[in-house]
């Protein structure tokens, strides 16, 4: 059997971006990926928004609850587990094959088809060159790359006060989707009292979302449905799978599921990679020419820690710390539900303490609807019954505020691999995960300047919920770029130092996480990865 | 057996929350639910179920006082997974999405939280008594 030029490992967001680099250079790549699929849901959903549903359709608790009332989680939940039904498949197969074991993390991975960017929020933001610049990422070539992927993906937003943080220099862009009533009244707050609040540090406006609002390559316009945490009908959100169904057209691309890649073997003229096949429960060997690791920040780390099998290794790990904040907008609550509505973030507010747009905390503020109104009647501390009355009437002012703070790195962020016999592989990895007090107290009291710019929008703080560390499900830095040739890091060009032909196209090579969603700027870092491997040929 | 046990308890459920009587397929979602995620009763719950069972009249006072003081017992866990089955019946949509009100509406919902944290006292006492 030919070797293929590449394998790339995962379908994410990364790998997918790679992937389609590679192939459209001409080059023969092999896609290596567990790939969980689960149609079960995603098929029954009618062609309605969701008012429409509610009011009529006769199965609808199957995609709201799921058959075995899966939707409906209860008590102390993990990160990820409030998946509605149909987008429960992210997380299938990760305990069996990616066991991880933590006091203080607990993020959310997935061998989902299309990973973590089946079920993402499609915020998208260009970092800032003193960003990239702390990342270890040149600035012209990840502007250049920014273009490409926008084109690629499709962006919608606008230009207001948030367009430096979010669009940056992007000029390739879509009209930013309609907002709906409850940030209109929060946007024309801002706009009367915007001096005041730009003193402060604090900028207001449209995110930029990888959501059509045009029609674009066979895929449809937003359709207003409110339907996003259910179905991808429209393809309108953009979704990697949408690119590894594209390239499985391709001749040269080859798309191989139900593997989980374990470790690589590398030979002066290939490379063997170990898989199991999850159907057989066997062990398999695929060779290529250069590999491309792309299986996520985590994964990567695991497949890396065992190849190079040595022992008591411990790698540096980033994830934005995490808090959502509830508020009430006392203007909008007793109104009636509206029909045209979305579910993504309609609003970002960025906190750009020193106006230099470095370490700058982002703040997504969402409306709260078609997550069903028995989810926020559980976080009332009062009796089922009036707690329903009370929610209900209150629900068209709900504006939930998820605040992502930088993160920097630290000896108390840290991964290793640790054996562990029960598990398909023998090991499992290990987390220690902390804030110094320092960090800890400057996140406090950005929340705290948070909470009080919403009051002065006219947005009332109900309480600060903070899930715990990893449940940003940002996470980065585990084998850090450095120009040095040290064990466990990337060179600039995204290699793996140590090694002649393998390269990481996730955020495992990220020194910094900024608090802007890292995805956009992920994928293009996967698609210079992929150019730089192409170059070194 | 366990099946009509069951059955009851979805119907007392579903009168207590929206004052209405479950459909077929309410009943069956619900006892499907519970047969999947089984959680055992604790000690507290065993003395609180049959009490309800056979005093419905203290539904919403226990179930304000264990939202007070035990908000994750399994007395609550049923009943939440009995609304959630309700709120996904079209029939029920009524009760569930917003709807327009004019500010007088505030009356009735300030009557509901003053109701309710009354039952909360109530129900702690009640709780403590029978368990
Ligand atoms: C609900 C939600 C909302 C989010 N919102 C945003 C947002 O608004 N903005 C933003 O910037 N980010 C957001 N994110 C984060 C974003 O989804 C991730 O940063 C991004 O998808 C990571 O892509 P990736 O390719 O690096 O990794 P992943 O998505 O984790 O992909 C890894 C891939 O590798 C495969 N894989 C893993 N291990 C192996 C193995 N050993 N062998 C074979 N295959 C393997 C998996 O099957 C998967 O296909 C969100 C995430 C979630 C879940």
């Amino acid at each position: 059997m030919e070797i293929p030029d590449y394998i790339v490992v995962g379908s994410g967001c990364t790998g997918a971006m790679a992937a389609q680099t590679l192939v459209e250079a001409g080059a023969s790549v092999h896609m290596l990926d567990v790939g969980v699929v689960n149609d079960t849901y995603a098929s029954l959903i009618p062609d309605k928004d969701f008012i429409g549903i509610r009011k009529t359709e006769a199965e609808q608790y199957r995609y709201w609850i799921g058959n075995e009332a899966e939707g409906v989680s209860w008590g102390k939940v993990k990160t990820g587990e409030h998946l509605t039904p149909s987008r429960k498949h992210l997380l299938q197969q990760v305990d069996k094959y990616l066991p991880l074991t933590s006091t203080s993390f607990f993020p959310m991975e997935s061998l989902a088809y299309g990973g973590l960017g089946s079920g993402w929020g499609l915020g998208c933001c260009e970092f800032s060159k003193r960003e990239l610049d702390a990342i270890g990422l040149e600035d012209s070539s990840m502007k250049t790359a920014y273009t490409t992927i926008a084109k690629r993906i499709g962006i919608s937003g606008t230009q207001d006060d948030a367009a430096p943080f979010t669009l940056g220099g992007l000029t390739d862009y879509q009209p930013a989707p309609l907002m709906d009533r409850n940030h209109q009244l929060l946007l024309k707050k801002y706009t009367h009292h915007k001096n005041g609040f730009n003193k402060r540090g604090f900028f207001l406006g449209r995110p930029a979302l990888a959501l059509l609002t045009q029609d674009k390559d066979g895929r449809k316009k937003y359709a207003y449905q409110d339907m996003d945490f259910y179905s991808d009908k429209d393809e309108s959100a953009y979704r990697p799978w949408i690119t590894v169904n594209q390239l499985k057209r391709k001749g040269n691309f080859k798309y191989i599921g139900d593997r989980l890649v374990t470790e690589f073997l590398e030979h002066p003229d290939h490379i063997e990679v170990y898989c199991i096949n999850i159907i057989t429960d066997t062990t398999e060997v695929f060779k290529c020419k250069k590999l491309l690791l792309a299986s996520g920040v985590l994964g990567t780390a695991r497949i890396v820690l065992r190849s190079f099998k040595k022992e008591n290794v411990k790698l540096p790990l980033l994830c934005n710390p995490y808090t959502y904040i509830p508020c009430i907008q006392p203007r909008m609550i007793g109104k009636e539900a509206e029909q045209k509505k979305m579910g993504f973030a309609q609003l970002s507010l960025f906190y750009d303490e020193h106006h230099t747009n470095e370490d700058v905390v982002m703040a997504s503020i969402y409306s709260y609807q078609s997550l069903m109104l028995f989810r926020i009647i559980k976080e009332a501390p009062l009796n089922f019954v009036d707690a329903r009355i009370i929610m209900r009437y209150l629900m068209s002012g709900i504006l939930i505020m998820g605040i992502h703070h930088p993160e920097q790195r630290s000896p108390l962020k840290y991964l290793e691999m640790d054996r562990n016999e029960d598990s398909i592989t023998g090991d499992q990895l290990k987390v220690g995960y902390e804030l110094t007090e320092e960090e800890k107290k400057k996140k406090e009291e950005r929340e705290k300047k948070y909470i009080k710019v919403m009051r002065s929008l006219g947005a009332y703080a109900l309480k600060r919920i903070n899930p715990g560390y990893g449940s940003s499900i940002h996470y980065a830095g585990t084998l850090p770029f450095s120009k040095n040739n040290t064990s466990y890091t990337l060179n600039p060009q995204g290699k793996l130092n140590g090694t002649q032909n393998i390269y990481v196209a996730d955020g495992s090579g990220f020194n910094y996480l900024p608090a802007k969603g890292l995805t956009f700027s992920l994928m293009a870092n996967a698609h210079l990865t992929a150019l730089n491997a192409l170059k070194s040929e | 057996m366990r099946n009509s046990l069951l059955e009851q308890e979805a119907e007392l459920f579903s009168r207590y929350l929206l004052n209405r009587s479950p459909d077929k397929l309410a009943v069956e979602l619900y006892s499907r639910a519970i047969k999947q995620t089984s959680a055992s009763l604790t000690p507290q719950d065993q003395k609180l179920l049959p009490f309800l069972k056979n005093n419905t009249w203290s539904m919403g006072i226990i179930d304000s006082g264990l939202a007070f003081i035990n908000p994750h017992s399994e007395i609550r866990r049923r009943l939440y997974f009995m609304l959630s089955i309700l709120e996904s019946i079209p029939e029920n949509h009524d009760l569930f999405l917003p709807k327009k009100r004019n500010q007088l509406y505030l009356i009735v919902v300030v009557y509901h939280g003053t109701r309710a944290t009354i039952k909360a006292l109530l129900g702690s006492l009640l709780i403590k008594m029978i368990a």
